[in-house]
């Protein structure tokens, strides 16, 4: 098998992977399942990129393609955790009239006595 | 290299069935972005990289992350204790005429595309071939890249009705928030979503991706002569910085002020300008003088991404938030079309996996505040 | 394939290999816990050796700086999303009410 047949196969071995992981996300009982699909997609897509620049030598750019993902990969991680990792982010049976200040203080106050 | 482009083609197909599929909102968005990024992935097999730059940038990176915000701004407000409703789309495959319906036009379109494709195979050979007319004429166009070359000289125009496009629906995105902001009550950050204090790993991490963002922004600007890269792709890297850094609670571009509305306008200014000036000496419009090139489209693609970034930034910060409506008990009504039956297909089972469990972690208590 | 190809081979199917333990782990493990643990740990693992493998690929020192970049990027991502992830999974959870949190 000539060295350009074993990234191939690499990459489809990535591939598979990534939409198996997919099963995970929607099966995903806990909301902390669905929260790991950016870093799934992150690190495999990159590593699918990486591959294809390897076996496709003729494209230019194809590695900026591969930073440019990693980057924003990196920026969705972050996008996950700060909005669906806060504690208003629980689907509780709390019911407000006004969401507003109040109810960031009421949260960062129960943060607080949660923390020791 | 064929089983690769049919998994590919297969993961693709799989992930628009499931963002159509899904009854969680949340499941929809993540599966939108793996098929951005399978589209990346398939852009860069047939071959064309300034497009799946342009996907990861644009389609995979800000538009997925200006969805998940969107939904966490959603999540974060949603006060119906019913877990069907609030963010979950209606079920309407189950009503037998929107499926004929629908069967109806994937026919036709199918059809429809069976047909051109069919055509297109039969006739001959075109005489022009756009990739050669390109390359003969790239001397003249002041880069060496043929994309760039398209984008900036030979259709320019179509470039400055793209930015144009952008900066009109920003303006409307400005101005319905500022609607918006007067008719509510208008503290001072209405709107804004509320965020918890950032744990420090994550300033930490934020501090180390910005100057990143920045400098990755500016190589694909300036890459954009000679390899794939560009404006539009650097402008989404400074949106995706200025979102990281509204994430990390680092304040910016809050409000709409002067500096921003400058700089939102600067590129169609600037583009304007030297669009326009040829005409002052009796040239036509969009002509480039001569030796010019090169640096005049520098100068453009420099303003159209500052342009560009603060537009995506602003439609991600300034765009005004889902009006969520008070919560009303009775939402779910007893009978009429839009009521849970007991049975059926669209009940709420008493157990099972899309059961509400009595206990567990996702079980609705009526004490509050149990983190 | 040279002797080259062949240790590029070697830490290519490694890294595939680490790729496919942490899916199945993903898929497979019972704890949310366990499964970040799989996610972040073996698939960055992996990553890293798939970039080792293509670095005697790459043609410019700049593309070598390029991999290394994406590699540790998205290792120091993973690494603080899982642990936030992780963090606040323990302090929504009851099973771990008595436990010391950061």
């Amino acid at each position: 098998m000539s060295f350009h047949g074993v990234i191939i196969s690499a990459a489809i071995v990535l591939l598979f992977s990534l939409l198996a992981g997919l099963w995970r996300i929607w099966r995903g009982p806990e909301s902390a399942d669905r929260m790991l699909a950016a870093q799934l997609f992150g690190t495999t897509g990159v590593a699918l990129v990486v591959l294809l620049a390897v076996a496709m030598p003729d494209v230019a750019g194809v590695l900026d393609v591969a930073l440019v993902l990693a980057l924003l990969a990196a920026v969705a991680m972050i996008a996950f955790v700060r909005r669906f990792n806060s504690p208003h982010s629980s689907p509780g049976p709390q019911s407000h009239s006004s969401p507003g200040p109040q109810c960031e203080q009421a949260k960062s106050e129960e943060h607080k006595h949660d923390a020791p | 290299m064929m089983w690769f482009d049919l998994a590919l083609g297969l993961g693709l197909i799989i992930a628009a069935i499931g963002v159509f599929r899904s009854e969680d909102l949340f499941r929809a968005v993540v599966l939108f972005v793996t098929f951005g990024i399978l589209l990346a992935l398939t852009w860069l097999r047939l071959q064309a990289p300034d497009l799946a730059l342009a996907e990861a940038a644009i389609g995979a990176g800000i538009t997925g992350v200006l969805l998940l915000d969107t939904l966490g701004v959603f999540r974060q407000h949603e006060q119906d204790i019913n877990p069907r409703s609030s963010s979950q789309l209606p079920d309407i495959s189950r009503q037998w005429a929107a499926n004929v319906l629908a069967l109806i036009a994937c026919i036709s379109a199918a059809g429809l595309l069976a047909w051109s494709l069919f055509n297109t195979l039969k006739m001959p050979a075109p005489h022009h071939n756009l990739v050669t007319v390109v390359e003969a004429n790239i001397a003249d166009s002041g880069v060496s890249h043929g994309i760039t070359a398209v984008l900036l000289n030979f259709r320019s125009y179509d470039t400055l009705l793209e930015v144009a496009v952008l900066l009109v629906a920003i303006v409307i995105g400005i101005g319905l928030r500022e609607r918006v902001t007067t008719s509510a009550n208008a503290t001072s950050d209405e709107g804004q979503s509320k965020l918890s204090e950032p744990p420090a790993l994550l300033t930490s991490l934020v501090r180390l991706l910005l100057p990143l963002l920045l400098i990755t922004a500016i190589f694909v600007l300036w890459a954009g002569s000679t390899r794939p890269g560009g404006a539009f792709q650097a402008g989404a890297l400074i949106a995706a910085a200025g979102v990281l850094a509204r994430l990390g609670q680092i304040d910016i571009a809050a409000r709409v002020t002067t500096m921003l509305r400058l700089g939102l306008t600067l590129g169609v200014f600037i583009f304007l300008i030297v669009a326009v000036s040829p005409m002052l000496t009796g040239k036509p419009f969009l002509t480039y003088p001569a030796g010019w090139e090169g640096t005049l489209i520098l100068l453009i693609e420099f303003m159209l991404t500052i342009s560009i970034g603060l537009i995506l930034l602003s439609l991600f910060i300034q765009a005004p938030r889902p009006r969520i409506p008070a919560p009303v008990r009775n939402a779910i009504p007893a009978t009429g079309p839009n009521a849970i039956p007991a049975t059926g297909p669209n009940a709420i089972p008493a157990t099972g996996r899309n059961a509400i469990p009595a206990t567990g972690p996702n079980a609705e208590t009526n004490k509050g505040g149990d983190q | 394939m040279t002797l080259l190809n062949i240790f590029q081979t070697l830490f290519i199917t490694i890294g595939c290999l680490f790729f496919l333990i942490g899916t199945i782990g993903l898929l497979r493990f019972p704890d949310v816990l366990t499964r970040i643990h799989a996610l972040t740990k073996a698939d960055n693992l992996g990553l890293g050796f798939i970039v080792i493998g293509l670095i005697p690929s790459m043609s410019t020192a700049a593309d070598i700086a390029k991999l290394i970049v994406c590699w540790v990027l998205i290792l120091a991502a993973s690494s603080v999303s899982a642990f936030l992830v992780a963090n606040q999974h323990i302090k929504k959870s009851k099973e771990f009410k008595d436990h010391d949190v950061v």
